[in-house]
């Protein structure tokens, strides 16, 4: 069951001259209950995209058409997320979608103590109906849901505690008002591989316990093929692949989810099946005919230069924006 | 052939003193001793905090050790300085017994401690040039001002005085070539922000053996580069190690890439400050045998749905890394292993040799080996 559906959406950056088109007609649903990943390289425009659906696309940034729907309690009722007005959008954030940034490690305030961060999102949201009590027991519950000593992170400030602290605060603070999405944007970058580690069990944790729907932002395949249930691969603003993890994985339909595969390293794998992909990413300032990734792709067709692909099923029951699936699947 | 040797390196850095408090001091590298021979590739991992860019930065003597000495080729780097007359040892000049007059005496000194001066500056200029560092921030480490044709030119020039343009061109040329950048004109006159990060780690290896290095320190020099481009720079580092028999220090906690780039090397495995784990790459990640080692390959996504989501057992026992302040006697890493005992803390813990590797660790025989955990 999805609980958000992008429909054809679009992203463009305004700038003097041009347009940049950061996100290419992308249609993309969110299943209820289920870790969905996007990964991408940077520049792909995958938090572009997640941030959208909060509608706080970073300026100039703007959503140039398609819409995004919101499935809430009453199913036959979406919210159009493009056409909420600033306030309804403000009571939308947090309450529903949350996300923890990327960078979280410095997304708390640095004077504030974290009591007083928590107290003021309940405090804004409950529009002042809620005691300090109340706001504490709150605050306590979610922070032990992270692993994390309440008492000690409420009563500091953000210097005074490490970055796995902080980014488990941060967690914390995203289920706050017990949303309906998280949006995870990188949250394991600047953390070793031990603390990555206990952090993803926290949140697959969260997902499963308090059937939270996750979008996990990566540029790491690797935690995307160890956590996701389904993943979408982004790739110049387009989303080249959906599917469930374990197909995309198993059959590397698309040529860049292939290319991507084989050039992450990997404690396992024979070292000569690993290699990088060839070229570099692409200029979006520049104008692009055909298919983005064709500068650098091994399958590439002499059509691929001159138009740009749909987005076609593919026999898994994924999709692939690609001309090799054209004829592939009948739907 | 060794070419550079440290021998019982610690580090300490000063706290911030607080009020009453006294001086407190950060021991973040404590009895480091590793060798690095001609043409290998020394790999050093650890989690942040583990000391492992300080020892990069030691290598590279950007930081001077506390205590411990460090030869390069044989000779001590921090032996003598050339600023201090005191420093010189006069005894050591040993056929001073030989009668002379006191002027004569005053120009013998005068000439033997400007024969040790240039010993010394011929000592240090060559170890300077001989050991480069590569950055994690390829942007941070190129002058913005500059085009790249600057930035490669003025270390070239710097050391050889008498080349003119014609040759140092050539070299450049030469230098971008096998970094892989062709054609050379069409990136010697741009600026940093206008290439790409892979783009750049490639100008900032074709600096670093702008002047015939031995020995290249690069530290997470692929952290900040696109996943598929990030092989293509570590098989450059590779090609560059076969080719020019440079040796490599590679200092990463992504493992992955360790094995990548040093299949054929050694790895040393960091935990606050101390070697936990010396050994071959390929032994070391197929079986490790330190409780520490262990933990951390088995925090390792694999990029494989398959492989990644089979349970793993829970190797290690707190998320709390130890102080760097409180200096441990016995195993650092003894208030999280799962195999601790009493023991462990008492004393100092020596290297034992195990499956080719040296592992320091008291209770190995307790530890289960690697194929019955994964």
């Amino acid at each position: 069951m999805n609980i958000v559906e992008f429909r054809n959406v679009s992203i463009d950056y305004k700038m003097k001259r041009y347009d940049l088109r950061a996100v290419n007609q992308v249609d993309f649903d969110l299943q209820k209950g289920k870790i969905t990943a996007l990964v991408g390289e940077s520049g792909s425009g995958k938090t572009t995209f997640a941030t959208a659906l909060i509608n706080c696309i970073s300026a100039p940034g703007e959503i140039a058409f398609g819409s995004i729907l919101y499935y809430g309690k009453d199913k036959a009722k979406p919210i159009d997320v493009t056409k909420l007005s600033e306030k309804e959008l403000n009571m939308f954030r947090w309450s529903k979608v949350s996300m923890v940034f990327q960078g979280a490690q410095s997304s708390l305030n640095p004077v504030m103590k974290t009591f007083d961060q928590f107290y003021e999102t309940l405090q804004v949201h409950r529009q002042g109906k809620i005691t300090l009590e109340e706001a504490k027991t709150i605050s306590t519950s979610c922070l032990e849901y992270v692993n994390l000593d309440a008492t000690r992170i409420l009563g500091s400030y953000p210097h005074e505690l490490s970055g796995g602290m902080k980014q488990r605060a941060m967690i914390a603070f995203s289920l706050l008002l017990d949303p309906e999405i998280v949006i995870l944007d990188e949250p394991t970058t600047a953390l070793d591989v031990i603390n990555q580690d206990y952090v993803f069990s926290i949140l697959k944790r969260i997902n499963a316990e308090r059937n939270i729907t996750m979008l996990l932002l990566t540029h790491d395949i690797a935690v995307v093929s160890k956590y996701a249930d389904f993943v979408g691969v982004m790739y110049g603003g387009s989303m080249m692949e959906y599917g469930d993890t374990l197909n995309v994985f198993k059959y590397k339909y698309h040529p860049y989810t292939e290319g991507l595969i084989n050039a992450t390293p990997s404690l396992l794998k024979n070292l000569d099946a690993m290699r990088p992909i060839e070229g570099s990413p692409p200029n979006l300032l520049e104008p692009i005919q055909g298919c983005v990734f064709y500068p650098r792709c091994h399958k590439r067709l002499p059509i691929c230069e001159l138009h740009e692909p749909a987005t076609y099923p593919n026999p898994s029951g994924g999709s692939c924006k690609c001309w090799l699936f054209e004829n592939k699947v009948k739907s | 052939m060794k070419i550079l040797e440290l021998k019982d390196i610690s580090m300490d850095f000063i706290a911030k003193s607080q009020l009453l408090e006294g001086e407190k001091y950060y021991h973040v590298l404590r009895d480091i001793n590793l060798d690095i021979h001609q043409g290998e590739i020394v790999v050093i991992v650890g989690e942040s905090g583990c000391g492992k860019t300080t020892i990069g930065k030691i290598i590279t003597g950007l930081l001077k050790p506390t205590k411990g000495e460090m030869l390069f080729l044989g000779r001590n780097i921090y032996k003598g300085s050339i600023f201090s007359k005191k420093k010189f040892d006069v005894s050591e000049f040993s056929d001073l017994h030989v009668k002379l007059n006191p002027r004569e005496h005053k120009a013998y000194l005068k000439a033997k401690i400007k024969e040790k001066r240039t010993e010394i500056s011929e000592r240090i200029s060559d170890f300077e040039n001989s050991v480069q560092f590569v950055q994690q921030d390829s942007y941070a480490s190129l002058n913005p001002a500059r085009t790249i044709y600057q930035s490669l030119y003025a270390p070239i020039k710097n050391k050889n005085r008498k080349w003119n343009r014609l040759t140092i061109d050539n070299k450049i040329n030469d230098l971008m070539a096998l970094v892989g950048l062709l054609p050379a004109e069409q990136f010697l006159s741009k600026y940093p922000h206008q290439l790409s990060g892979g783009q750049r780690q490639r100008i900032l290896l074709a600096r670093a053996i702008s002047l015939d290095p031995k020995l290249v320190v690069a530290d997470e020099p692929v952290s900040m580069i696109d996943v598929s481009l990030r092989l293509s720079i570590l098989d450059l580092m590779k090609r560059l190690n076969e080719k020019l028999n440079l040796s490599f220090v590679y200092i990463t906690h992504d493992l992955s890439t360790a094995r990548y780039i040093g299949y054929k090397g050694r790895i040393c495995v960091m935990y606050l400050g101390e070697i936990m784990e010396l050994g071959s790459v390929v032994d070391v990640i197929s079986s490790p045998q330190h409780p520490y080692t262990q933990a951390l390959l088995s925090s390792v996504p694999v990029p494989d749905p398959v492989v990644s989501r089979k349970p793993k057992p829970e190797l290690i026992k707190s998320m709390d890394m130890g102080d760097l302040m409180v200096r441990t006697i016995g195993c650092p890493f003894y208030p999280r292993c799962p195999y601790a005992k009493r023991d462990c803390a008492e004393d100092r813990v020596p290297f034992v040799s195990r499956e080719n590797a040296l592992v320091r660790c008291k209770q190995l025989d307790e530890v289960p080996s690697w194929n019955e955990i994964s």
